[in-house]
């Protein structure tokens, strides 16, 4: 159930990497950082170096059916400081993502019900002014969450994408401390956990009827029977419609995993007689 | 890791904790009614509902857990000619239309989850630009000698979802001022009273979806018992309104005459047959995409992995098969009913 973790600068990283004790991967070309199923990019800022980075990383994983993927990043607010609810160090879940550049908008989906506020992200080209602001829907502005987002929407389903924003100003054009950065990020890792936790918690729906050791027993049989792609796919099925229509584990099918056929009438002879034993008629 | 770990398992949101509304969706009396019934609902804005509702890899089941309500304006394409796989009655004009994508219901054999890519329900709010189609297409009907036959609650079920959305009294008092309009409005809810305000009308027909019990606690998740169908069936018909029974689909499940049967013997015991309107039947069946996709999405079920046949672009059972259940549910029902009131799809 790996947990992929997409981060632009070493400075929101870091608390991060702290937290989850993970250590550099050096086999991969950009920084990665990682420790048991936890994966973490440095992508650099900006939404091409956060779409690059992040496909590196998917691709690069061997993904399953539970694996997450989030971006954690500070982003600027539109509202204006002391005029709202909305203060520096409130962290959101983005529920829509807008490519400011092509107008496109994404949608994550938001299935898991996570601690965490939720708030339209507009990403921007270049660090948004004040004098801008209403150039933008009304929420958070950040660089990379649209590149994020496509990049991962290529391989995962949108209910396994999470992007969380940490509100670090509202528009106001000034230098960023580094260690202020990590404190704002290291002050929101409680709810980004739980908000990955719950995103875990997320099943693709009822799982196949088909176990692992079902598996495991027909592609036995296929290699023993030599079975073409479609009779595999067809005993697949029988054990399935078997299974869900007794309400039984497999009869035992050891005598048949044991035979090793020798031509392909061997194989269709002992494929029918499969057929026979796992009939539900 | 150990974190992560000590956390509880959070729960999923509920169903509709986010309404999704298109931009030119606001303006309609439709939306401001959803957005106060669930005002504590978030609330996205978006440009088109295809951006949310066509997704690429969605997880339909795993949606159905939490839907979420796309609230959108209908561009184009009001209404669609009925489909081979539906009984017309002989009524040449036989159209059906979308007001809504989806149902609230999950039954393991519906052919939704086949055609879209998303369970989430999609609401379009344009209601009077359906009726000004509808109207041009009374008009322009090619047998005048016919009712325009419209079946509004055919991929969802409008029924279920009337105190959120009220389309079915919308459409009852339209179908009062066009006195060419026949109406079918098919449930498999007991939310009759949600409508029972109403005076019957003879241009709308009511029509349950009847299964066996122990099938619709099965493969119908969420829909209402069968007592309780049958209850609201019997209130409609008390009330004057043309009721419509329907079996369908009869499923071939284990024992299937004696549940098939029973669910006749049921149905006449609570029901008196000579105020039905009309019955229908028809087997198992779906289109072969739908039916495919279907398969590959779900493993869970045994309705999918049951032996049928392939016929044309339509998967069902056997001909014989099909026969045999067809003929005895015609018996069955024939028992009761007129011949001329068992509406068969074979």
């Amino acid at each position: 159930m790996p947990i992929l973790l997409a981060i632009a600068l070493h400075a929101e990283a870091r608390p991060v990497i702290e937290r989850f004790r993970l250590k550099q991967d050096a086999s991969f070309d950009l920084p990665v950082f990682r420790r048991d199923e936890v994966w973490l990019t440095v992508t650099g800022t900006g939404r091409m170096k956060s779409a690059i980075a992040t496909t590196c990383l998917v691709t690069r994983i061997e993904r399953d059916e539970r694996t997450v993927i989030f971006n954690l990043g500070v982003a600027g607010h539109t509202q204006k400081a002391e005029e709202g609810p909305v203060k520096v160090g409130d962290r959101f879940l983005a529920n829509k993502i807008t490519e400011q550049s092509t107008g496109r908008s994404f949608y994550p989906d938001l299935l898991a019900r996570t601690p965490l506020a939720e708030s339209a992200v507009t990403t921007v080209e270049r660090p948004l002014d004040r004098a801008d602001a209403g150039a933008v829907e009304p929420g958070l502005a950040d660089m990379e969450a649209a590149g994020f987002f496509q990049a991962a929407a290529t391989f995962l389903p949108p209910h396994r994408i999470g992007c969380v924003k940490v509100v670090s100003d509202h528009l106001e054009t000034r230098r960023f401390d580094k260690d202020w950065i990590s404190e704002l990020i290291a002050g929101s890792l409680d709810d980004f956990e739980a908000a990955i936790a719950a995103y875990r918690t997320i099943s693709d729906g009822e799982p196949d009827a088909l176990t692992d050791a079902d598996v495991r027993v027909v592609e036995d049989i296929r290699d023993r029977l030599r079975l073409t792609a479609s009779r595999h796919r067809m005993l697949s099925d029988l054990v399935r419609s078997y299974k869900l229509h007794t309400g039984s584990d497999l009869p035992d099918l050891t005598r048949i995993s044991q035979v090793s056929v020798k031509t392909k009438q061997e194989g269709d002879a002992e494929f029918e007689r499969l057929r026979g034993i796992l009939s539900v008629e | 890791m150990q974190n992560l770990k000590d956390y509880a398992a959070s729960s999923r949101w509920n169903n509709f904790s986010h309404l999704y509304v298109e931009r030119g969706a606001d303006e309609y009396s439709l939306t401001r009614r959803i957005r106060d019934r669930f005002s504590k609902a978030r609330v996205v804005e978006i440009d088109d509902y295809k951006a949310v509702f066509a997704r690429p890899r969605q997880r339909f089941q795993a949606q159905k857990e939490t839907m979420k309500l796309i609230l959108a304006v209908k561009k184009d394409r009001f209404l669609y000619e009925g489909s081979g796989n539906s009984q017309n009655f002989n009524l040449e004009d036989f159209y059906y239309n979308t007001l809504m994508f989806n149902c609230v219901y999950n039954c393991d054999y519906c052919y939704l989850q086949g055609m879209y890519p998303s369970a989430n329900i999609v609401v379009f709010v344009n209601l009077e630009d359906y009726f000004k189609a509808t109207r041009r297409a009374i008009r322009e009907r090619s047998n005048p000698s016919q009712p325009f036959y419209l079946c509004i609650s055919y991929d969802t079920d409008l029924l279920a979802f009337e105190s959120v959305v009220p389309y079915c009294r919308a459409w009852i008092e339209f179908a009062r001022e066009e006195p060419d309009l026949l109406v079918e409005i098919r449930t498999k809810s007991a939310a009759y009273r949600a409508i029972g305000d109403l005076s019957p009308s003879e241009r709308v027909i009511l029509a349950w979806t009847l299964s066996p019990e122990p099938v619709a606690a099965r493969f119908e998740h969420g829909t209402a018992p069968l007592n309780q169908r049958l209850d609201a069936a019997r209130s409609a018909i008390d009330d004057g309104w043309p009721v419509r029974l329907c079996f369908d689909p009869v499923l071939a499940v284990p024992s299937w005459e004696s549940v098939y049967g029973d669910l006749v013997e049921e149905v006449v015991r609570r029901i008196e047959p000579a105020a039905v309107r009309d019955v229908t039947v028809g087997v198992f069946r779906l289109s072969k995409i739908h039916y495919q996709r279907m398969r590959r999405l779900r493993r869970d079920t045994p309705l999918l992995y049951d032996e049928y046949v392939q016929e044309g672009t339509t998967v069902t059972y056997t001909a014989e098969r099909r026969e045999e259940m067809t003929a005895f549910m015609r018996q069955r029902l024939g028992d009761h009913f007129e011949e001329e009131r068992i509406v068969t799809w074979t």
